[in-house]
C-alpha cells in the first residue's frame, strides 16, 4: 500500500525507558524526593475523594439521566417535524460519506503497533475499574457493569501484551482496521446495550423501562455507519485513479454547508416558472454581456478607457441600487420599499446585485486578463459566481416548505453548528478584508480598518449580540425583518470578523518583505499582489490561528442561549429542565451539553494540532 | 559635467496613484458616512413611531428597579445604576485576574512537574476546562451553588459549615453556606480606612525606594541584599504602624479641601484655555517628534502623503479640540465640578471634597473583624456583617478564575519551555540548586515571553465578565440591559457599554505595553 510513505508518529523520538517493573516506575515518576513523596500523598488523596464523589455522582440512582435519552433528538435539532426527519439523516449522510471519502484522499490511515493497542486497552479497561472500585456503594448497576466491563477490557489488554513479549517481532496493525472494528462495535452497542428510559402516562404515573442505546435511530445510525465505511472503501479505490479528487472535496465541503442548510434541512418551495422566467434570463442575459465586456476589457492591448468604463459601471450600479427608489418612486422613503419580509427585498434586489457583481469583475479584469486562456478562465470565474449569487437569491427568497412552531428551522446542536459555521464563512471575506485595509498605505481605509477592528475587540461578544437582536431591528424596522437567528449570525459574523482581521494581519506581517519587492520588480499592480502572491501565503501561514478562531466561536455560540435562542445550552439548560417529567434535572443536562461541547472542540483542537504538524512537515 | 536629469513626466490623472488612491478613499468615506446616516435616519423615525426620541434623560432620573447586589442596591438614578455595574464588573475582574494568576501558574508549573500524578493532573484540568464553553461553566457553578444543602450543610444547623465531609473546619458561626451564596468572617473597612490607605501610599513609596537601595547594594556586589525581604519588611512595619498612626495622615484633609475650593473659585474660562492649550501643545509635541523621526541627517525626508495627513489630522483634532473647549463650557465646567453632568454632581472639586472629608483625623482601627449573621426576616445574610459572596458572584467568579487559569497555564508552561536549555545547564554547572535556578535564572527569562499572552488573558477576563448576566449578576451589561428594556434607550445604553469597555481595554492593554516594554531586551 501507498501508506508506508506517509508520517507516522510511531514515537520513534522517545523511545520507551527499558521496562523496570512497577516499583522502579513509582521511584522515578512518584517518589524521586521527599517533596515529591509528600506531594503525590496529598495530591493523591485530592483524586482519590475528587474522583469517588464524581463517579458516586455519576452513578447516584436519583440522577435523572433518562431526561437526556429521553430529549436527545430535542437536543439536536430541536423540534423538527417528525414527517420530514428524513432531511436531517441525509444532512448527516452528506457529511459522513464527505468525511469518509476525505479520509481516504488525504490517507489518514497509519499504523500502530500491536503492543500500542494493548497497553491502551490495559491502561482504559484499569482507568474503568479503579472508577468502579473507588465509587461507594454495592456492586450493581452501573458500578458493576463498569467493574466487569473494565476489568474484561484490562484483562484482554494485558494477555495481548504478553501474547506479544513472547513472540520475537512487533507486529503492526492498520488503523483503518482498528477504525472499522470500533464502527462495528458502536453498531453492536447500539442494538444491544439497554438504558433505562422514564415514561410517563397521562394519569401522571412513571414508569422507568429499559431501552436499547439509541431506540428510535438505531436503524439509521446503523445505515449511516456503513456508509461512512462503504464511502472510505470507494474513496481508496478511486483516489489513485482522480488526480483532482482533493480539489474536488475541498469544493464539495464548501457546498455541503449552504446546501445542508438552505437545501436539504430548509425544504424550500421553489416555483420553478420563476426560474424559468425570471433567474434563468438575468443569468443568461447579463451572463453573457458581462462575460463579452470581460473578453474585450481583458484583453492586453485595450486602452486606458477600459479603467474609466469600469468604474463608472460600478458607480453606476452602486448609485442605481442605492438611489432607484428615489429616482423612480420619489414618494418612496426607503431604498427597498416598504416591505414585510427578507423574501422580497431579496426578489427585488435579484436582478441589481448582479450588475454590481459584474462592475467588480469589470474592474479586476485588466489584473486577471491577458492571454485569451486567462481571460477565458477568469469569465468561467464570472459565470459561477453569477450562478451562485443567483442561486442563493432564490433560495433565500424561496418560502420554506416545513411547517414549524418556531421561526428557526433548526435548533440545538444544528444551530450551534449553524451559528459557528456561519459565522466562520461569512466573517472570512471582511475580515480578511479589514486585515489588507488595516495594512494598507491608504490612511483613511487604515484609519477606519483599525477602529472597527479594536471597537469590536474591545467590547464582548454578548453586548454585540444584544446590538444585534435589539438595535438591528431598530435600524431596520420598516425596511425588512430579519429573523433573530440570521441577525446573531450578522453579529457574530461582524464580531468575528475583526478577530479573524487581526488574524490575518499576522500572516500579512510574517512575508518577507523580498516577497513585495519581487512582485513589483515584475510589474504586478496591487491588486494581482495581493491576491496572487501576499494573501496566499499569509492564509497559509494562519491556518493554525484560523482553526483555533473557529473552536472558540463554537463555543462562542452558546451565548446565543441568553438572548433566547434555541440552542443546545438554552435546550439543556431551560427547556428540558422545564418539561413537567424533567423537573430537577437542570445539574444532568449542563453537564451532559458540556460534555457534548467537550467532545467537539477536544476533537477539533486534537486535529488542529494534527493539521500544525502537517503543515510544518511540508514546509521543512 | 552635469547631466540634465529626465524628470519623468506626470501620468494622467486617471492612472496617477496617489490621486486614485485619494478617489478611493474620500469615495469609501462617503460610503461609510451614508451607510450611518441611512441608518441613522431608518433608526430615528423608527424610534418616532414608537414615539421615543434617543435621550440620556434617564441618567438622572430615578430607576424604578433594586440592583440585587453593590455598593448601593436602591440605585437613585440610572447613572449610579450603571455605576453600580461598573463597580461589580470591576470587583469580579480585579479579585478575577489575580486569583487566576496565581492559579495560574500553579497549574503551569504542575505541567511541568516531574511528579506524574501531578503533572497528569494539570494535563486533565486543562483539558476539560478549556474545551467546554465558559458559559456552560458559570451556568453549572451556580447550579452547584443552588443545590448546597443537599451536600454539606447539617440538617439540623441554621445554615452555618461546620463541617466538610466530615472535617470540622472552623468554629460555628463562622462559614455559611446556602443557595444564596456563602458568608464569611472579614475585616469590615471603618471610617479610618481612607487615612490608612493613604499611610500605605506613602509606605509603598518608601519600599520602592528601601528596594532600590538594596538592589543597588546587590550590583555593588557586597553581599547578599535581600532586596524582597528588606521592602516586604517595610512595607510590612508601615502597615502595622499605619493601623495605629494613621490618623496623621489627617493633616492632608485641609490641603485637599484647598484643591477643591481651587476647582469650586477659579473662574472657568481659565480651566478652559488651559485644556485647549493642552490640547494644542500635545499636537505640537506630536507633530514635532513625528517631524524629528522623518528627518534624515540632510534635512527633511520626504513626507508621503500618508505622513501629511497624519500631520494635518493631528492638527485638525487638536484645533477642533481647543476650539471645543474654549466654546463649550458645559463640559469642563462637568469636569472641575462647578456643573452637572447627567445630573450628576462629579467633577474633580467633588472628589478633592470627599477626600477632605475622609481625611479627619478619625482615630480606631482602619478595619474591624466582623463574623457574618443571618437576617431572619428574610431568610438572607445581613449584607454589613462579614463578607456576604452572593451565588451570582461566585458562579461568575469561580468560572472565570478556572477558565482563565487554564489559559495562564498553559502561557507559563509555554514561556518556561521557551528557556532556552543551555540556560538551565549553565545555572547547574555553576552549581545552582533547582529552586534557584528556576528563581534567578528561568523565571525573570519565561515572564519576558509569559507576559504578551498572559495580558490578552487579562482582557479576556475583563470582558468574559459579562457573561454574568446568564446568573443574573448585576454588572454593566445586565444593569444596562434592564434599563433599556425598561426605558427602550437602547443606543445611548449600547453607546455606555462601548464606552466603559473601551476604556478598560485600553487601560489594561495600556498596563501590559508599558511593562512590556520595561521588560524588553535592551537590542542593539
Amino acid at each position: 500500500m501507498a501508506d508506508s510513505e506517509v508520517f507516522v508518529d510511531t514515537g520513534e523520538l522517545a523511545p520507551e525507558p527499558p521496562p523496570s517493573g512497577a516499583v522502579q516506575w513509582i521511584r522515578d515518576n512518584l517518589a524521586y524526593s521527599v517533596s515529591s513523596t509528600i506531594t503525590t500523598i496529598v495530591v493523591g488523596f485530592i483524586v482519590f475523594f475528587g474522583l469517588r464523589a464524581l463517579i458516586a455522582w455519576f452513578l447516584n440512582p436519583f440522577r435523572k439521566w433518562s431526561s437526556v435519552t429521553a430529549n436527545s433528538r430535542l437536543l439536536m435539532v430541536q423540534a423538527y417535524p417528525d414527517a420530514q426527519f428524513s432531511r436531517v439523516w441525509i444532512s448527516v449522510g452528506i457529511v459522513v460519506v464527505l468525511a469518509g471519502l476525505s479520509a481516504a484522499v488525504w490517507r489518514v490511515a497509519g499504523k500502530v503497533s500491536v503492543g500500542q493497542v494493548a497497553s491502551g486497552l490495559l491502561s482504559v479497561g484499569s482507568a474503568a475499574l479503579v472508577l468502579a472500585l473507588l465509587a461507594p456503594g454495592e456492586f450493581t448497576g452501573g458500578r458493576g457493569i463498569l467493574a466487569v466491563s473494565g476489568l474484561a477490557i484490562a484483562g484482554a489488554g494485558y494477555l495481548w501484551k504478553r501474547a506479544k513479549k513472547a513472540s520475537i517481532n512487533d507486529p503492526v496493525i492498520s488503523t483503518v482496521a482498528l477504525a472499522g472494528f470500533g464502527l462495528v462495535l458502536i453498531a453492536v452497542f447500539l442494538w444491544t446495550i439497554k438504558l433505562p428510559v422514564q415514561e410517563v402516562f397521562a394519569d401522571g404515573t412513571k414508569e422507568v423501562t429499559s431501552q436499547a442505546l439509541a431506540n428510535s435511530t438505531k436503524v439509521p445510525w446503523t445505515i449511516l455507519l456503513g456508509v461512512l465505511a462503504a464511502s472510505y472503501v470507494i474513496g481508496v479505490a478511486i483516489r489513485d485513479a482522480v488526480p483532482a479528487l482533493r480539489r474536488i472535496l475541498v469544493g464539495l465541503w464548501a457546498l455541503s454547508f449552504p446546501a445542508i442548510l438552505m437545501v436539504v434541512m430548509r425544504a424550500p418551495d421553489i416555483k420553478w416558472d420563476t426560474v424559468l422566467s425570471l433567474d434563468l434570463p438575468i443569468f443568461l442575459v447579463v451572463g453573457a454581456a458581462v462575460g463579452a465586456a470581460l473578453y474585450v476589457i481583458g484583453a492586453p492591448d485595450t486602452g486606458e478607457w477600459k479603467f474609466i468604463v469600469s468604474a463608472l459601471g460600478l458607480v453606476l450600479a452602486i448609485l442605481w441600487v442605492l438611489f432607484s427608489w428615489y429616482l423612480f418612486d420619489p414618494t418612496s422613503t426607503s431604498p427597498f420599499h416598504i416591505t414585510s419580509s427578507a423574501a422580497d427585498v431579496l426578489q427585488r434586489l435579484e436582478f441589481k446585485f448582479p450588475l454590481i457583481l459584474g462592475a467588480l469583475f469589470a474592474l479586476a479584469a485588466p489584473s486577471f486578463g491577458g492571454a485569451k486562456a486567462a481571460r477565458l478562465q477568469f469569465i468561467g470565474v464570472w459565470w459561477a459566481a453569477l450562478g451562485l449569487l443567483i442561486m442563493s437569491f432564490r433560495l433565500g427568497a424561496a418560502s420554506s416548505l416545513l411547517q414549524l412552531s418556531g421561526t428557526a428551522f433548526v435548533g440545538g446542536l444544528a444551530l450551534t453548528f449553524t451559528l459557528a459555521i456561519a459565522g466562520i464563512v461569512l466573517s472570512f471575506p471582511l475580515g480578511v478584508l479589514l486585515a489588507l485595509g488595516r495594512a494598507s498605505t491608504m490612511p483613511i481605509v487604515r484609519m477606519i480598518s483599525t477602529t472597527y477592528i479594536e471597537l469590536v475587540r474591545s467590547v464582548p461578544l454578548i453586548t454585540w449580540l444584544y446590538i444585534g437582536s435589539n438595535l438591528l431591528n431598530l435600524f431596520l424596522a420598516g425596511v425588512v425583518d430579519i429573523d433573530s437567528v440570521v441577525r446573531a449570525i450578522i453579529a457574530i459574523t461582524l464580531f468575528s470578523a475583526a478577530y479573524l482581521a487581526e488574524n490575518v494581519r499576522g500572516g500579512l506581517q510574517s512575508i518577507p518583505k523580498g516577497q513585495y519587492e519581487a512582485a513589483d520588480a515584475v510589474g504586478m499592480s496591487v491588486v494581482q499582489k495581493t491576491v496572487l502572491i501576499t494573501l496566499p501565503q499569509a492564509l497559509k501561514a494562519v491556518i493554525p490561528a484560523l482553526v483555533g478562531q473557529v473552536i472558540s466561536l463554537f463555543k462562542d455560540t452558546s451565548l446565543v442561549s441568553i438572548i433566547g435562542l434555541f440552542d443546545l445550552l438554552y435546550i439543556a439548560r431551560t427547556v428540558v429542565p422545564g418539561q413537567s417529567a424533567n423537573l430537577g434535572s437542570i445539574m444532568e443536562m449542563t453537564v451532559i451539553a458540556a460534555a457534548i461541547y467537550w467532545v467537539f472542540t477536544f476533537t477539533f483542537s486534537r486535529s488542529s494540532m494534527r493539521l500544525e504538524r502537517r503543515l510544518g512537515l511540508g514546509t521543512r | 559635467m552635469t547631466t540634465a536629469i529626465q524628470r519623468p513626466t506626470r501620468p494622467p490623472f486617471y492612472r496617477d496613484v496617489t490621486v486614485l488612491k485619494w478617489v478611493f478613499q474620500i469615495a469609501f468615506l462617503i460610503g461609510i458616512v451614508t451607510v450611518f446616516w441611512l441608518l441613522g435616519t431608518f433608526s430615528i423615525a423608527n424610534l418616532a413611531k414608537q414615539n421615543l426620541a434617543v435621550s440620556w434623560d434617564f441618567m438622572a432620573r430615578p430607576v424604578g428597579f433594586q440592583v440585587a447586589e453593590g455598593f448601593t442596591t436602591f440605585p437613585e438614578s440610572g447613572f449610579e445604576a450603571l455605576l453600580v455595574g461598573v463597580t461589580n464588573m470591576l470587583r469580579v475582574t480585579i479579585s478575577g485576574i489575580l486569583a487566576a494568576t496565581i492559579l495560574g501558574i500553579i497549574i503551569g508549573v504542575s505541567r511541568l512537574s516531574h511528579n506524574w500524578l501531578v503533572n497528569k493532573l494539570a494535563t486533565v484540568y486543562i483539558e476539560t476546562i478549556r474545551n467546554i464553553p465558559l458559559l456552560v461553566q458559570i451556568v453549572f457553578w451556580g447550579i452547584v451553588v443552588s443545590i448546597i444543602p443537599d451536600i454539606v450543610v447539617d440538617e439540623t444547623s441554621d445554615g452555618s459549615l461546620k463541617s466538610l465531609f466530615g472535617l470540622r473546619l472552623l468554629p460555628e458561626g463562622w462559614i455559611f453556606a446556602s443557595p444564596k451564596g456563602f458568608a464569611l468572617p472579614w475585616f469590615v473597612p471603618t471610617d479610618g480606612r481612607w487615612q490608612w490607605v493613604g499611610f500605605m501610599i506613602v509606605g509603598a513609596v518608601a519600599t520602592r525606594y528601601v528596594y532600590r537601595w538594596r538592589i543597588r547594594l546587590q550590583e555593588a556586589g557586597t553581599a547578599e541584599a535581600r532586596a524582597f525581604l528588606w521592602s516586604g519588611g517595610v512595607l510590612l512595619a508601615f502597615a502595622i504602624v499605619g493601623t495605629f498612626a494613621h490618623p496623621v495622615m489627617g493633616i492632608f484633609g485641609p490641603v485637599f479641601g484647598f484643591v477643591a475650593a481651587f476647582f469650586q473659585n477659579t473662574p472657568i474660562i481659565i480651566f478652559q484655555i488651559v485644556l485647549a492649550g493642552l490640547a494644542v501643545g500635545g499636537a505640537y509635541y506630536i507633530i514635532k517628534k513625528r517631524l524629528d523621526e522623518l528627518r534624515t541627517p540632510a534635512g527633511l525626508g520626504k513626507l508621503t502623503d500618508d505622513d501629511w495627513f497624519r500631520l494635518v489630522m493631528a492638527a485638525v483634532v487638536a484645533l477642533g479640540l481647543a476650539l471645543f473647549f474654549l466654546l463649550q463650557s458645559g463640559p469642563v465646567e462637568a469636569i472641575v465640578g462647578q456643573g452637572t453632568i447627567f445630573g450628576q454632581d462629579i467633577g474633580f472639586s467633588q472628589l478633592f471634597t470627599g477626600l477632605e472629608n475622609r481625611f479627619s483625623f478619625v482615630g480606631g482601627a482602619p478595619f474591624d473583624f466582623s463574623l457574618p449573621a443571618i437576617d431572619g426576616r428574610f431568610n438572607n445574610y445581613l449584607p454589613d456583617a462579614g463578607h456576604v459572596i452572593t451565588r451570582a458572584y461566585f458562579a461568575l467568579w469561580i468560572g472565570v478564575v478556572l477558565y482563565t487559569a487554564a489559559f495562564i497555564g498553559e502561557a507559563v508552561r509555554a514561556g518556561v519551555l521557551a528557556v532556552p536549555r543551555g540556560q538551565t545547564e549553565a545555572g547547574f554547572a555553576v552549581g545552582l540548586r533547582r529552586s534557584q535556578l528556576l528563581r534567578m535564572i528561568v523565571l525573570p527569562q519565561a515572564f519576558r515571553i509569559i507576559l504578551p499572552p498572559v495580558g490578552n488573558q487579562y482582557l479576556n477576563l475583563a470582558k468574559n465578565t459579562s457573561l454574568g448576566i446568564a446568573v443574573a449578576y448585576p454588572d454593566i451589561v445586565q444593569v444596562g440591559q434592564t434599563i433599556f428594556n425598561q426605558t427602550g434607550q437602547t443606543i445611548p445604553i449600547v453607546i455606555s457599554w462601548m464606552a466603559w469597555y473601551s476604556f478598560v481595554s485600553l487601560t489594561l492593554s495600556a498596563i501590559v505595553n508599558r511593562w512590556n516594554k520595561k521588560l524588553k531586551l535592551v537590542e542593539r
